[in-house]
C-alpha cells in the first residue's frame, strides 16, 4: 500500500511538471530564417521582376554554401546585376511567355538565380562557367564580365539557363523515348575529351551533349534556340551524311516536343529570341 | 583520522549543495544576435570609418579605408591603384552567424580585386587561386578601436583600426603617395641602398608592389634577413613586425625626405633618425636565395622587366604589342627555363613567346642563366621579339645575378656585373 502511495506521489510530480507551460519565441532561429539585409534599389528590382511575378528568388550577394566552397571565387559587382538579370528576362523569360503564357513560367521556371562574379577555376585547367542543381537553382557565373555587346558571353550565359530549363521541361513531361537511342553509342562520362567539333561530327551539337540522353536533349534544345538556326545549319551542312541526318532526326524531335508536350510553336519561339539577342546587343 | 576523514566528507556534501544555475539567461541564438549586432554597431558607430590593413596569405600588405553605415552599404578606399584611392566604390557588407560570428563583403568591392581567381584581375596564379586573399572573415578579437579579423577561407589577417578625425576620405591617397615616395629608392642608380641607423648599417630593399620591406645585413659573419609587410600611412609606414637587432628596433618610419640630386634619403624611425645612401656594392649576400628562387616551384611574375640606372621598364616590355606581363617559370620543361612574355594577339587571343635557357648556381651565391636554346611559343612580331632579345640578353649575362628575398615568393635578382641593372620578380 505505502508503495502505491509513493509511485502515486512521483507521478503526481511528473504530471504536474509535465503542465509547466514553456512560450517557444517566435522569431526564427539565427541563419537560419534567411539572411538579413537591409534592402537597395536592386533588391526592389528584383522583387517586381522575380520574385512578385515568377516566385524566383535571384541571389546577388555572396554565400559561400551556394558555391564550391572549397574555390577561391569573386561575389558579384553590383553594376552587372541588372543587366544580367535584364538579359535574363529578355532573352529567356519573355519569349517563353508570350509564346506559353504567365502561367507556364510561374509553373516551370527554376526557383533560384544565382549570381557569381568570377568563373570556377578546376583543377585540370578548365574553368566552370555555370551550373545548376535538380531543377531548383541556376548559377550564373562570370557574372563580372558581362557585357551585353559581347555576343560569346550572353549566349553561353542564355546557353546555360535555357540547358537547365529544358531540364525541367522533360522531367515534367518527358521527351521520346526513340530519342534515347539514337546517339546511344557516343555518350560517355569521359565526354570532355571530346572537342565540339569531333561531337559535331558524331551527330551531338555539343560535347558536353555527351553526357546522356538529357543532357544530349536539352543541349540540341539550348543550341537552336541560344546558337540559334542558322548556326545550327551551318553545323549540318559541315557534317554531312550520317551526322546530318542524325542532328535534323533530332531537331524534328525537339520541334515536335515542344508542339505537342507544351503547345509552343517552336519556330516561333526561336524567331523571338533572335530578335530579342539583337535588341539586348543594341 | 577518522573524524578528519568525516569533516571532510561533510564539508564536501556542503560544497556539493552549492546551487549552480546552469540554465542560461538566453537561448545561444538571441546571444548570437546580440554578439552580431553589436560587432555592427561598432563598425557603424565609428564616424570617421576604419583604416583596414589586409595581409593576405598569399603575402603583401594593403591598406583600404572602410566606412559602413547601418543599411548594409560600405564605402572603400584603396591603396591599390593612384584612382583606388581617390575613387571610393560603394558596395553592400553584411555580418553573418557562421562557425565564428563574421563580416562578409558580399558584393564586389576594392577588398575583391586581390582575391579575384582570374589571374588578369588580382595577377595572382593561373590556377585560379588569386592572391589568396579573403573577403569573408571571423572576428577574432575586438576593442574599442581596433578590430583583428581572419579570413574565413584562406585566413588572411584583417586590421580594422578606428579612424581619427584627421584621417579624411584623403587618407587613402596621401597613404598611395607615401608608396610612391619611398618606390623612390628604386629610382636611384643602383640597387643597393645602405640603411645606417643607430650606428649599424644595413642593406634595405622595399617592394612597393607587395607592400614589403627587407634588411639584408651580416650578423657574427651570418647572412641574415628580416623581411615584413608594411602598411601605408599618410606620413609614414608601419611595418606588420617591428624589425629588432640589438640596440636598433624599426616598428615605423615618418618623415621621409628624398634628395634625388644626391640619391640619399632621411626618415625618422620612432624618434632615432636614419638614412640610406645608394652603393655599386652590397653589405651582405644571400648565398642561399638562388637555391630557394629556382626551387620555389613558383611561376614568378614581373610586370615591366629590367630597371636600369633607376629607370623602370628600361628596355620598354610594354611597347611590345598587346603586351600582358612576363612569367619566369624554372624548369619549365626538357630541363630548361623559361621566361614567357604574354601579349593579346591580333586575333585577340593570349599568346607568349619565351626564350628557354638553363640556369646554375655558384658556391658564391650566384644565379647564372645560360645556354639559350631558342623560345617556346609564338613570336609577337620582329619589333616585339626584339624587345624580348635585349630582356633575354641582359638575363642571360654571364657573371650572373645576385638574389634577394623581398616577401612571399618574391625576389630580385641583381646583375654581378652592373648593380644598376635589375629585375624583380614576384
Amino acid at each position: 500500500m505505502k508503495k502505491i502511495s509513493v509511485i502515486m506521489i512521483c507521478l503526481m510530480c511528473i504530471i504536474l511538471n509535465s503542465c509547466k507551460k514553456e512560450t517557444l519565441p517566435d522569431t526564427p532561429i539565427v541563419g537560419l530564417g534567411g539572411d538579413y539585409w537591409v534592402p537597395g534599389a536592386l533588391d526592389a528590382y528584383i522583387k517586381t521582376n522575380f520574385t512578385d511575378p515568377l516566385n524566383i528568388e535571384v541571389k546577388y550577394k555572396w554565400d559561400p554554401w551556394e558555391t564550391k566552397y572549397n574555390k577561391n571565387m569573386a561575389p558579384v559587382d553590383e553594376a552587372v546585376v541588372i543587366p544580367v538579370l535584364e538579359a535574363t528576362q529578355k532573352i529567356w523569360i519573355q519569349p517563353y511567355q508570350k509564346l506559353a503564357g504567365m502561367e507556364f513560367m510561374r509553373q516551370l521556371a527554376p526557383k533560384q538565380l544565382v549570381l557569381i562574379g568570377s568563373a570556377e577555376y578546376n583543377s585540370d585547367g578548365t574553368i566552370t562557367l555555370g551550373e545548376a542543381e535538380g531543377g531548383k537553382r541556376i548559377s550564373l557565373l562570370v557574372a563580372n564580365s558581362y557585357d551585353r555587346k559581347n555576343a560569346p558571353i550572353v549566349k553561353q550565359m542564355l546557353h546555360t539557363i535555357n540547358h537547365e530549363f529544358g531540364h525541367i521541361l522533360h522531367q515534367n513531361i518527358n521527351y521520346p523515348r526513340d530519342f534515347k537511342k539514337i546517339s546511344e553509342q557516343y555518350y560517355t562520362s569521359s565526354w570532355f575529351n571530346t572537342t565540339n567539333v569531333q561531337a559535331n561530327a558524331q551527330g551531338l551539337v555539343t560535347a558536353y551533349a555527351k553526357v546522356g540522353a538529357d543532357d544530349d536533349w536539352v543541349e540540341t534544345i539550348a543550341y537552336l534556340l541560344v546558337e540559334g538556326q542558322t548556326a545550327f545549319d551551318a553545323m549540318v551542312a559541315a557534317n554531312p551524311g550520317y551526322a546530318a541526318t542524325t542532328l535534323r532526326t533530332k531537331e524534328a524531335m525537339v520541334v515536335d516536343y515542344y508542339r505537342t508536350a507544351y503547345k509552343i510553336d517552336f519556330r516561333a519561339l526561336q524567331a523571338e529570341i533572335k530578335a530579342a539577342f539583337i535588341a539586348i546587343s543594341q | 583520522m577518522k573524524k578528519i576523514l568525516l569533516y571532510g566528507l561533510l564539508l564536501m556534501s556542503l560544497g556539493a549543495c552549492k546551487k549552480i544555475n546552469n540554465e542560461p539567461d538566453k537561448r545561444p541564438d538571441e546571444r548570437l544576435t546580440e554578439v552580431l549586432t553589436a560587432y555592427q554597431d561598432q563598425l557603424i558607430g565609428s564616424p570617421n570609418g576604419w583604416i583596414g590593413y589586409l595581409y593576405p596569405k598569399g603575402g603583401g600588405g594593403y591598406t583600404f579605408k572602410f566606412k559602413f553605415d547601418k543599411n548594409n552599404r560600405v564605402v572603400t578606399y584603396s591603396d591599390l591603384k593612384s584612382a583606388y584611392s581617390t575613387t571610393p566604390k560603394e558596395s553592400s557588407y553584411r555580418l553573418r552567424a557562421a562557425q565564428l560570428p563574421s563580416l562578409y563583403f558580399d558584393t564586389y568591392t576594392y577588398l575583391n580585386i586581390i582575391a579575384d581567381p582570374d589571374p588578369a584581375i588580382s595577377g595572382g596564379s593561373a590556377t585560379g587561386n588569386g592572391k589568396e586573399s579573403d573577403f569573408e572573415f571571423s572576428f577574432i578579437s575586438s576593442s574599442p578601436d581596433t578590430i583583428k579579423l581572419l579570413g574565413n577561407f584562406n585566413k588572411s589577417d584583417l586590421v580594422l583600426v578606428r579612424a581619427q578625425a584627421d584621417q579624411g576620405d584623403d587618407y587613402i591617397s596621401k597613404a598611395f603617395n607615401t608608396n610612391l615616395l619611398i618606390g623612390k629608392l628604386n629610382t636611384f642608380s643602383y640597387y643597393y641602398n645602405l640603411l645606417t641607423i643607430g650606428g649599424k648599417k644595413y642593406n634595405t630593399t622595399i617592394n612597393t608592389s607587395m607592400h614589403t620591406i627587407s634588411f639584408y645585413y651580416m650578423n657574427n659573419g651570418v647572412f641574415t634577413r628580416f623581411t615584413t609587410e608594411y602598411a601605408t600611412a599618410a606620413t609614414g609606414i608601419v611595418l606588420r613586425k617591428p624589425f629588432v637587432d640589438g640596440e636598433v628596433v624599426i616598428a615605423e618610419f615618418h618623415d621621409f625626405i628624398v634628395n634625388d640630386a644626391t640619391k640619399t634619403m632621411t626618415m625618422v624611425a620612432g624618434k632615432t633618425s636614419a638614412s640610406t645612401t645608394n652603393e655599386a656594392t652590397p653589405l651582405a649576400i644571400d648565398l642561399d636565395a638562388p637555391r630557394r628562387m629556382v626551387s620555389s616551384g613558383y611561376a614568378f611574375t614581373s610586370d615591366f622587366g629590367f630597371t636600369m640606372n633607376g629607370v623602370e621598364n628600361a628596355q620598354k616590355v610594354t611597347n611590345i604589342p598587346g603586351y600582358l606581363g612576363i612569367e619566369y617559370n624554372f624548369n619549365y620543361a626538357q630541363g630548361y627555363d623559361a621566361l614567357a612574355f604574354y601579349y593579346t594577339n591580333t586575333a585577340g587571343k593570349v599568346a607568349s613567346y619565351a626564350p628557354a635557357f638553363l640556369n646554375r648556381m655558384t658556391a658564391d651565391g650566384k644565379l647564372v642563366l645560360y645556354g639559350y636554346a631558342g623560345a617556346f611559343g609564338t613570336s609577337p612580331g620582329a619589333a616585339g621579339a626584339a624587345i624580348v632579345t635585349a630582356v633575354r640578353t641582359q638575363l642571360l649575362e654571364a657573371q650572373g645575378y645576385y638574389v634577394f628575398e623581398t616577401g612571399l615568393n618574391s625576389f630580385d635578382l641583381v646583375s654581378v656585373k652592373d648593380a644598376k641593372n635589375w629585375i624583380r620578380f614576384y
